[in-house]
């Protein structure tokens, strides 16, 4: 999309793209929908993937940014789709303990809080 | 002052998603729904995301199949629901047949969220290959 000015400075083109991703010119390419749940302890993320198996589902964590990328094959005359979304995660999240799992074609992405940041009652003692 | 830790977390991942410009190409999933004819079957495919066999129908009238599925929308005690793009979601979809099917044999099975129904062709409605005799 932005092969302008770099594009002609840069002798070959090809290495600014993502190299795992060949399938994604002939694939058609969707934002799935997400719901968001918020708990006092976790996140819930809940995204829509109909057609995607686990082995066709990839989660890829950099620093605080969460992409998603699934692949759909085509069949009959509907061509591939690759769903693709990103995320941001909230400071709160424990990065490293987001879990994933995927059930009929819905993926449930489990965001839990920080410890330090999660609501908590202190107890008065007294003496 | 909880909840405006909440709000101000939301609005960051809202934030973040604008610059992405993810969120303005969402398709509902609910619009997809394909019919191919096989030749010897018709096939149709919907997709439905989260739903269970029994939150599904399919009813064979003359020339007419119906879909029926529903989805429930998910509720969790203690959380709440801070952005909403799924929905609850629900298909109604009538087809008409474009031939005579064999109602017995239809068969659907339910995968990854995807619906397939297989609709094969009653015995006069196949395809069939007419030799071509050359006149002596």
């Amino acid at each position: 999309m932005h092969e302008s000015a770099s594009t002609q400075t840069n002798p070959s083109p090809r290495v600014q793209r993502a190299p795992q991703q060949p399938k994604t010119a002939d694939a058609y390419v969707v934002t799935p929908a997400i719901d968001v749940y918020e708990g006092a302890e976790e996140l819930r993320v809940f995204v829509d993937l109909p057609g995607v198996a686990a082995d066709g589902l990839d989660l890829d964590l950099d620093k605080e940014v969460l992409t998603l990328t699934a692949n759909r094959a085509a069949r009959g005359r509907d061509r591939a789709v690759t769903y693709k979304r990103r995320f941001a995660l909230p400071r709160e999240v424990a990065a490293e303990n987001v879990s994933a799992k995927l059930e009929d074609g819905v993926l449930l992405l489990t965001l839990p809080k920080r410890a330090a940041l999660r609501p908590r009652s202190i107890k008065v003692t007294s003496g | 002052m909880w909840s405006l830790l909440h709000n101000d977390t939301m609005k960051l991942f809202d934030a973040f998603e604008r610059q992405f410009q993810d969120s303005l190409a969402v398709r509902r999933a609910d619009t997809a729904i394909s019919f191919l004819d096989n030749g010897d079957e018709l096939v149709i495919s919907a997709d439905v995301p989260g739903m269970k066999q029994s939150e599904i129908e399919i009813m064979i009238e003359g020339e007419f199949v119906t879909l029926r599925a529903e989805r429930k929308p998910g509720a969790f005690e203690g959380f709440k629901l801070s952005r909403a793009e799924r929905g609850a979601q629900k298909l109604v979809r009538q087809i008409e047949l474009p031939c005579r099917i064999d109602a017995e044999a239809v068969r659907a099975e339910l995968k990854d969220g995807v619906l397939t129904v297989h609709l094969p062709k009653a015995e006069g409605a196949k395809p069939r290959r007419i030799p071509v005799k050359a006149s002596a």
